[in-house]
Order: C-alpha cells, then sequence, then structure tokens
C-alpha cells in the first residue's frame, strides 16, 4: 500500500514542478515586459516553452527556414525532447508534465467528489467515442492553417496560454471562454479537453502504436476486477486488452499493478513480451 | 523489462535538464528572437532581407541598420519623430498607441508594408493593414503617382480617421482643425506645429508617447486637463495668427 502511494506521489511530484515552474516563468516574463524581472529566473515567453509551437513551425521550418510568429528554436528543442520521451514511454509529457492537464486532473478529484460515480461516465459511449476524433480534426486544421499563415491560429484558442496569462491584455476572448469551459467540465469529464480537443495530445497519442514500453496486462494473474477499467482517466478498457495501443493513454500508471491494480506484476509498463512474476 | 514510476519520473527530469542544458552549451538553445530577418531564397531580390520575417519584438533601430532605411525617416513616417526612445520602440507597440482604427490596424504589418515599399522588396499585406498618412510624404519619392493614389486607401491620419482621397497626404495633414479636444493625440499637435517643448511647458511635466490621448494623459499623471488645453490653444491660436 505504501509503495502505491508511493508511486501516486512521484507524479503528483513531477506534475506540480512543472505546473509551479511554468507559472513562475510566466509571471516572470509579465515583470520582464515591465522591465522587473527576476534576474536568476528565465522570463522566456509561455509560446518559447511550448513544444506543440515546434510541431505547428515544422512545415515553415523545412520550407523556409523560419519559424512560425512567436516561436523560437527553444520550441524545437523541448518538441525532440518531447518526441524522444513519448517513442520511450508514451505520451508520459500529458500525463506527467503538462500543467493544462494537471489542472484538469486535479479539478477531476473536486469533480469526484461532487458527483461521485457519475463522474468521467456522462457522455453515451456512442457520442464518446466519435468525439474522440474530434481532436484529429483539430490537429489537421492547426497544422495547416499555421502552415499557410506562417501565425500561432491555435493562439486565440488555447486555454493552456489563457491559464498562464489571464491577467495579461494579449489573451483573447475565446482562449479565456474556452478556458473556464475546460475547467468547468473537469468537473464532470476527467481531463475533458485532453480527450476530446488537445492537438498535441492527439499527435502524442499516436505514438501509442509503437512506443517501446507499454502497459501490457498478464492474463493469468488478472483477477477481472475492473479497477484498471475504473480508474484511467481516459476511459480506456485495460481489462479487455493484453496489451494498451489506444491512441488515448497518456501513461499515467494509474492502471498498473504499482497503483490501482490490486494483483501484483499484473497490469505493467514493459518491453517486449510479458514475463510472468514467479 | 519493466519500468516503474520511480523510474519515470527521474527520466522525463534527466530528459529535459540534460536536452536544454545540452543546447544551451551548444548555444543552440534561444528563447527570443536572433533578429535576423529571413532573406528572400529566389526572384530578383535573392540574398536580401525579407520585410515579411519583421517580428512585433524589433526595435525602429534594428529595422533601420537591416533594411537600411535612415531612422528618422522611420520615425516621421510612424509619427514618433521627436520621442526619447524612438530608437528602441518595438514594431509591435505601434498597435497600443494607435489604438483601433477605423478599418483596420497599424502594427507590425504596417512596418513590413512600409519597409517593402521603402526598399521595393515585394510584400503583400493583410487586408486590414495600414500606414499613417505621414508615411506616404516619407514615400512620395520612392513611389509613382499611381502607386501613391492606391496607397491612400490605407493610409489614415494619426487621429485614426482617414483622409480625403485624392488628396496630397501632406496638404491632408495642413487642413485638420487645429482645436484640442479630449480625444487629440501629442502627435497632433506636433503637427500643428507646436514644438515639444511648448508642450512640455503646458504640460509643467515631460510630454508622453506622441500616440497617447493628452486628456489620457493628465488623467495619469493627476493633471488638470482643461488647463492644459486652454494653454495649448493659445499658443496654437497664437501660432496661427
Amino acid at each position: 500500500m505504501a509503495k502505491k502511494v508511493e508511486a501516486r506521489r512521484i507524479r503528483l511530484g513531477v506534475q506540480v514542478l512543472f505546473f509551479v515552474l511554468i507559472w513562475i516563468i510566466s509571471v516572470n516574463h509579465s515583470l520582464a515586459e515591465v522591465g522587473r524581472a527576476l534576474p536568476i529566473l528565465s522570463s522566456a515567453s509561455l509560446h518559447a516553452l511550448c513544444p506543440f509551437g515546434g510541431v505547428v513551425s515544422m512545415y515553415q521550418y523545412f520550407t523556409s527556414g523560419t519559424f512560425a510568429k512567436k516561436i523560437y528554436e527553444s520550441s524545437f528543442i523541448l518538441m525532440w525532447i518531447v518526441f524522444a520521451l513519448t517513442v520511450l514511454l508514451g505520451p508520459v509529457f500529458c500525463g506527467w508534465v503538462c500543467p493544462l492537464g494537471s489542472i484538469q486532473e486535479w479539478l477531476g478529484k473536486l469533480g469526484k467528489r461532487l458527483i461521485k460515480k457519475r463522474f468521467n461516465r456522462l457522455i453515451p459511449y456512442r457520442f464518446d467515442r466519435v468525439l474522440r476524433y474530434l481532436r484529429y480534426v483539430i490537429l489537421g486544421w492547426v497544422l495547416y492553417a499555421t502552415a499557410v499563415t506562417a501565425k500561432l491560429v491555435f493562439a486565440d484558442f488555447d486555454p493552456y496560454f489563457a491559464l498562464f496569462h489571464f491577467w495579461a491584455g494579449e489573451v483573447a476572448i475565446t482562449s479565456l471562454i474556452i478556458l473556464g469551459a475546460v475547467l468547468v467540465t473537469s468537473l464532470f469529464v476527467e481531463r475533458s479537453f485532453c480527450k476530446y480537443v488537445c492537438p498535441y495530445g492527439a499527435l502524442l497519442g499516436l505514438f501509442n502504436l509503437f512506443r517501446v514500453f507499454k502497459v501490457r496486462r498478464h492474463t493469468e494473474t488478472c483477477i477481472d476486477c475492473g479497477a484498471c477499467d475504473k480508474n484511467c482517466p481516459m476511459n480506456i478498457p485495460v481489462s479487455t486488452r493484453k496489451v494498451v495501443r489506444d491512441h488515448q493513454c497518456i501513461t499515467c500508471m494509474k492502471c498498473t499493478s504499482e497503483e490501482f491494480c490490486p494483483a501484483d506484476n499484473t497490469v505493467e509498463l514493459m518491453t517486449g513480451r510479458m514475463e510472468v512474476a514467479k | 523489462m519493466n519500468i516503474r514510476s520511480k523510474h519515470i519520473g527521474p527520466i522525463i527530469l534527466a530528459a529535459f535538464i540534460i536536452g536544454i542544458g545540452g543546447t544551451i552549451g551548444l548555444n543552440l538553445w534561444r528563447t527570443t528572437s536572433s533578429k535576423v530577418p529571413a532573406k528572400f531564397t529566389s526572384g530578383e531580390h535573392e540574398g536580401e532581407y525579407n520585410p515579411a520575417d519583421i517580428r512585433g519584438s524589433y526595435t525602429f533601430s534594428e529595422v533601420s541598420a537591416l533594411f537600411e532605411i535612415p531612422l528618422e525617416e522611420m520615425g516621421k513616417a510612424f509619427g514618433l519623430d521627436g520621442a526619447d526612445n524612438m530608437a528602441n520602440f518595438q514594431c509591435k507597440n505601434l498597435k497600443e498607441i494607435y489604438g483601433a482604427v477605423e478599418g483596420g490596424e497599424i502594427g507590425t504589418d504596417s512596418v513590413k508594408f512600409f519597409v517593402s515599399l521603402y526598399t521595393g522588396f515585394s510584400y503583400t499585406p493583410e487586408e486590414t493593414t495600414l500606414i499613417p498618412a505621414p508615411a506616404m510624404s516619407v514615400l512620395k519619392e520612392k513611389l509613382s503617382e499611381d502607386e501613391l493614389k492606391v496607397l491612400e486607401n490605407r493610409a489614415v491620419t494619426l487621429s485614426g480617421s482617414k483622409p480625403v482621397s485624392g488628396k496630397d497626404p501632406e496638404d491632408d495633414l495642413g487642413e485638420v482643425d487645429a482645436t484640442v479636444k479630449g480625444k487629440t493625440t501629442f502627435q497632433e499637435l506636433l503637427d500643428w506645429g507646436l514644438a515639444k517643448e511648448e508642450i512640455e511647458k503646458a504640460l509643467g511635466t515631460s510630454m508622453g508617447k506622441p500616440g497617447v490621448k493628452i486628456r489620457d494623459y493628465c488623467a495619469e499623471k493627476e493633471i488638470e486637463f482643461s488647463g492644459v488645453k486652454d494653454v495649448l490653444q493659445e499658443i496654437l491660436d497664437a501660432n496661427n495668427e
């Protein structure tokens, strides 16, 4: 039990670290604009620290050697770091790093207390199944529109930017409205933005098809209790799979024997074939 | 081989620390513009800096140096001549000082457009991009009559109203009724022939940015606007006699 708590705390610690870091840098960036930045800290803009900026700039970079507006080398470097992590471990950026994902998850804990068992089960499967692909449509639009205009078109709709810049005048009203909607819906649906809207999550989700370490379930030791399904924030039916290749997995580890799976060494993040623990 | 949370956490942190630290060490990590625009890769201007890549963070002195346009001409074109911080003025701040302009906006794209017209480099501005009327007098020697006529549709006087089409922009500025009102900007006072020193004497303090409305500036500095207005109007009337 203590080990399960420790595992949860490790991820929470990493989430809090990145959330606070981005928040501090955002504040320092605002201070820098009025000449009052704290010298030790980075005052980089949020766009410069967003790996998705690198993704949307790719077309422009390879065709003209420049980046989309407000995007710099740092976004490109972060993009490659995240890609490397995702090839190895799956979308850990979503489950462990992304501050917007983290705040949705924390609000979800409150929502769980408020609406209990109905939390994260409100949207009928027939709608949910289709809506899960909406984020690929959004990804396609963002990539196309950014390539054509050389501007960060998603910035005007980006709740992540609004979350860390809501005090600045440069945030579009649409971003603020979407942020409000994301925060409210997070009380009813876990990681609503991640599931249905996030274009970066859509891209990283594709890595689940070929990532090195995959979530694997050992059928011989599985007791079919359904704890993995019940605790998956992305509603993936882990108990029906031997290997999770679902495009929505965010490597949060909640389904594993480290966290909610009560059977030891049964659901694990592994390479290759499942080895039975003796 | 399996992996656990106690491994994933350190792997993530190590990836970011090594990745960012390594690229800082290799001088590849940049979170701001290198202030060097992309160059034309083909066509008659191949190898020249492309005005389309001017960023909002570029200062007037940087644009001036990159595209070999005298800083004074840039300042005059955008109504900043006489401003203390003209050299360090960032293109993106044009939007702030001009505020909402009927029919479009004056901002970074206006600078790109102005630079392209001044240098002769090709650039297609956005439909809503406007340029200040004084820019037309700067460009007068660079453009043909027909080009100037087309440009008039995009020109606005510094108070934000459109000039009467078909007139010389300088004439247009000269015809403005020189009456100090609530929405009058410092730039308009300068355009009407007041010296910066005269304005500062009336204010009893330093002048604000040219695009700022005098009433707003007085409110910010807690100066009685009506008193300043009367003094300025007296000087203007005296000059016009």
